[in-house]
């Protein structure tokens, strides 16, 4: 493993991109940021969901965002979802 | 169970009043010891008048929201705005548990309001399958109701901050079930279908378009 590689691999969802892809710039390099630290300890980052997403854990991006992923596999991370935390306020 | 109790003491909010005038005596133990706040919720929850009274108060709550939702989210975002810059000025930040807090309720609201059926559907996934979480769910939710209206009753820089603590300890917890709640209440399942697989920053930086 080299420095820059990543403690789990991470496996991004289409609806993920897709959702990643509408953000600015400058979000988009904070979200890499965001990954990199669920992908080298998505434990530690995460806050785990609770009843039938128990699975799945969260995270913030920013205060803005919410990131949702879960741990498939040993050495995986399953991003699933992204979405505007204000989603909430509409 | 939705109540923005930040929006204290309206006039037209009868049994809203009623309510925080019903918790009044257990909002006093936690001012005078914050640190009770676990037991204080314990006695709440064995007291059947202030379940009626939280019952009617969110049908109250509910019904203004239907009417003038936008009057009801400046008010609690206007009181949130108050509460953040009280607490910026002894040097406390509680911006961010309070923002899970209003997230919680508005997103409750708004379920209430367009998806009624979703909302019972989850409450009732939660008491049937995870009665343990979902006593859980109950017991923070109170617990940061109480510590909200406790915190509108002293202005003693010590307590505030021990009050500010647990504030945000409990929306901690609380912004797991504001998630959850969140993905429960889509009529579509995500997407599952895999994109890409990373194991290091460049595609990665490539596939979220960043270089």
């Amino acid at each position: 493993m080299t420095s820059d590689e990543y403690r789990h691999g991470l496996i991004l969802t289409n609806r993920f991109v897709r959702e990643a892809r509408k953000l600015d710039k400058k979000y988009r390099e904070i979200l890499e940021k965001r990954l990199k630290d669920i992908a080298n300890n998505p434990l530690a980052v995460g806050k785990r969901l609770r009843g039938p997403y128990r699975d799945k854990l969260s995270e913030r991006l920013n205060r803005r965002f919410r990131i949702i992923f879960s741990i498939p596999r040993e050495c995986e991370v399953l991003i699933e979802d992204l979405y505007h935390r204000d989603i909430a306020y509409r | 169970m939705s109540l923005p109790v930040i929006m204290l003491k309206r006039r037209d909010l009868r049994a809203m009043n009623a309510l925080l005038n019903a918790l009044d005596k257990y909002v006093d133990r936690v001012v005078e010891d914050p640190g009770t706040i676990r037991h204080v919720v314990d006695d709440v929850l064995r007291d059947s008048e202030l379940a009626w009274l939280m019952i009617i108060a969110s049908q109250e709550i509910l019904s203004l929201y239907r009417e003038r939702p936008g009057e009801l989210i400046s008010a609690v975002v206007s009181d949130v705005e108050m509460l953040k810059d009280r607490f910026k000025s002894l040097g406390i930040d509680l911006s961010g548990a309070l923002e899970d807090f209003i997230e919680h309720d508005v997103l409750k609201l708004n379920l209430l309001l367009k998806k009624p059926l979703k909302l019972i559907q989850i409450i009732t996934e939660f008491i049937t399958r995870y009665t343990n979480e979902f006593e859980e769910y109950i017991r923070v939710y109170l617990a940061i109701v109480i510590l909200l209206y406790a915190l509108s009753k002293t202005g003693e820089p010590d307590k505030l901050r021990i009050m500010a603590k647990y504030i945000k300890q409990y929306a901690e917890i609380l912004d797991s079930y504001t998630a959850t709640f969140e993905l429960m209440s889509r009529d579509e399942v995500g997407e599952a279908e895999i994109h890409s697989i990373h194991r290091s920053p460049e595609t990665l930086r490539k596939v979220l378009e960043i270089d």
